[in-house]
């Protein structure tokens, strides 16, 4: 389904990679990137080659300049997001379950991502504003007195699982047992075993609610999605489940650890947070710099054919893994790229370009402008617990697993 | 070649030059005018190359697919004459098009 992130390693590098293009970088393991996974994304920047080959992972290219990933992206005829089964060459098999609509290109891609362009709108979530600010509040509330929370676990994970719930119109009566399973379900500290027995458990709650609004349509994406055209046709049920999965995926992890970069941010640099106290009108442009300096997801692209991608040859079949917090720190894109500037003008790469750039970014927005409006209004001047500093993890994408804060 | 000239909310022109073929964003990309984000990069997907476009150039184009049309609604500032310039394909027919841009792509 995806290119290798585990511990496979390549004995021989493939002939048409030139010897001056490898460099040795585990998405997953590298310790550099698990001491500082932001300060390794800029060391890529300066130690590696725009574009590298690293044989860890299954052996793969890595690109990392904000120029060469757009150029990757808006060429989805070349780097594809249809992911093969089967080694090249060999016939796939049965196509099943798909996770729509990133799993598949243009054309094919623009009829199956059409039906979330809407809902997930700008103008269509306004709505939602009054109820993530109440949900923001309750969690503080559960933690203002202690005068201290691990934010990871307290506040990051428990605000979108909530939330998701609520839109996608999940019965938020089941809301302790799904936050557990989406909890499981990104944890770096489950096995392979139990994480793939979650997803089996989660895709079972997504289809009981998908088979009750095929009965009965509510105010809630899942309905909205059932009513959807298609190329002509209602999306069938397994399309129904393809989008639901990855909405459930591509929202959770990756707006927690968005939270989390940006708390552990403003924890250590006081003065900021009092800024942002003191004028909240700053707090749109905030979040987009932070945005900037943490990126999340990173992502992965099959060659269709062979092509030279900016003086590199690439084969058919090559993965390339576009490391977007790695764009974040290009410099020609962004001066002085380790500094918080507020104020920026060029877009940052968090949420990749093309058609694949994140539909979910307006609700991610969302949130995160809802929640630092609560948060720093709240709770006092908070700082990290020396005691107990946060820790990260690395994969797809670069997360905390934990971010002890104190502030009394 | 083909002459557009886009016109920022503030009145600013900026007249390009478009090949034939290409998009009318793309035309305003190559050219780096200010406001046509274009984020997804031309697949009806963003709704950050919205631009009105003036009569008589308007009757002459194509009227705009489900996928345009769907993603006009999630634009801002949407007028009758509102199009995505990344559907528009630049022809001979076009010539002095005139396309003005909204406020902002991004924000009511
Ligand atoms: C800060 C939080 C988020 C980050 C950093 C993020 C990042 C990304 C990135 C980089 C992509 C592009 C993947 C690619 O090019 O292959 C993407 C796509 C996607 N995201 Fe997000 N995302 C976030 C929040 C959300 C939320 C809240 C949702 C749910 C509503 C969501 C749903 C999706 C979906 C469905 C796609 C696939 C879009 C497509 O294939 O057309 N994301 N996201
Ligand atoms: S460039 Fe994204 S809709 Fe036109």
């Amino acid at each position: 389904m995806q290119p290798d992130s585990g511990s496979h390693r390549l004995d021989t590098i493939p002939a048409h990679v030139p010897p001056e293009l490898v460099y040795d970088y585990d998405n997953a393991r590298d310790p550099r990137m698990l001491e500082d996974p932001h300060a390794r994304m800029r060391s890529l920047i300066l130690e590696a080659p725009p574009l590298f080959f690293s044989p860890c992972n299954g052996g793969q290219w890595f690109a990392t300049r904000k120029k060469l990933i757009m150029d990757i992206t808006m060429n989805p005829a070349v780097y594809s997001n249809v992911f093969r089964l089967a080694p090249e060459g060999q016939p796939e098999p049965e196509q099943g379950f798909r996770m729509l609509p990133i799993m598949t290109d243009p054309p094919e891609h623009t009829a199956y991502r059409a039906p979330l362009n809407q809902p997930l709108s700008a103008k269509s979530l306004a709505g939602l504003e009054a109820a993530i600010r109440a949900m923001t509040n309750e969690l503080i509330d559960q933690v203002l007195d202690a005068g201290r929370c691990d934010f990871f676990s307290d506040i990051a994970e428990p605000l979108p699982v909530t939330l998701f719930m609520k839109l996608a119109g999940m019965p938020t009566d089941r809301l302790v047992e799904f936050r557990h399973l989406a909890t499981q379900a990104t944890s770096a500290t489950v096995d392979h075993e139990t994480r793939s027995a979650t997803f089996k458990q989660i895709a079972g709650i997504l289809a009981e609610t998908i088979k009750s609004r095929q009965e009965k349509r509510e105010e809630d994406l899942i309905s909205r999605l059932l009513d959807a055209t298609i190329q002509g046709h209602p999306p069938t049920f397994q399309e129904m489940l393809g989008y639901s999965v990855t909405l459930f995926l591509g929202g959770l992890e990756t707006v927690v650890n968005a939270l989390s970069f940006g708390v552990r941010h403003l924890a250590r640099d006081q003065e900021l947070q009092a800024k942002l106290r003191a004028d909240p009108s700053l707090l749109p442009g905030a979040i987009e710099e932070l945005l900037r300096l943490y990126g999340i997801a990173s992502t992965p692209r099959r060659l269709t054919r062979d092509e030279v991608c900016h003086g590199v040859q690439l084969k058919q079949g090559d993965m390339v893994l576009l490391l977007l917090p790695a764009a974040n720190y290009d410099d020609t894109a962004f001066p002085n790229p380790e500094q918080f500037i507020l104020g920026r003008t060029e877009p940052h790469m968090t949420f990749n370009t093309g058609p694949h750039r994140c539909v979910g970014l307006n609700l991610a927005r969302l949130e995160m402008k809802v929640f630092y409006q609560e948060w720093l209004k709240r709770i006092p001047p908070f700082r990290l617990d020396p005691q107990a500093p946060p820790r990260f993890m690395g994969g797809f994408n670069l997360a905390i697993t934990t971010l002890p804060l104190l502030w009394k | 070649m083909v002459r557009i000239t886009f016109i920022e909310a503030d009145g600013k022109e900026h007249e390009v030059e478009a090949e034939e073929g290409q998009s009318v964003m793309q035309a305003a990309v190559n050219n780096l005018v200010p406001g046509i984000l274009a984020e997804c990069g031309g697949f009806a997907s963003c709704a950050t190359c919205h631009a009105y476009i003036d009569e008589p150039w308007l009757g002459k184009l194509p009227p705009p697919d489900v996928a345009e049309e769907g993603m006009i609604e999630c634009a801002f500032h949407v007028r009758p004459s509102s199009r995505l310039t990344c559907q528009l394909q630049v022809t001979p027919a076009l010539d002095g098009l005139v396309a003005r841009l909204p406020v902002s792509q991004t924000e009511e």
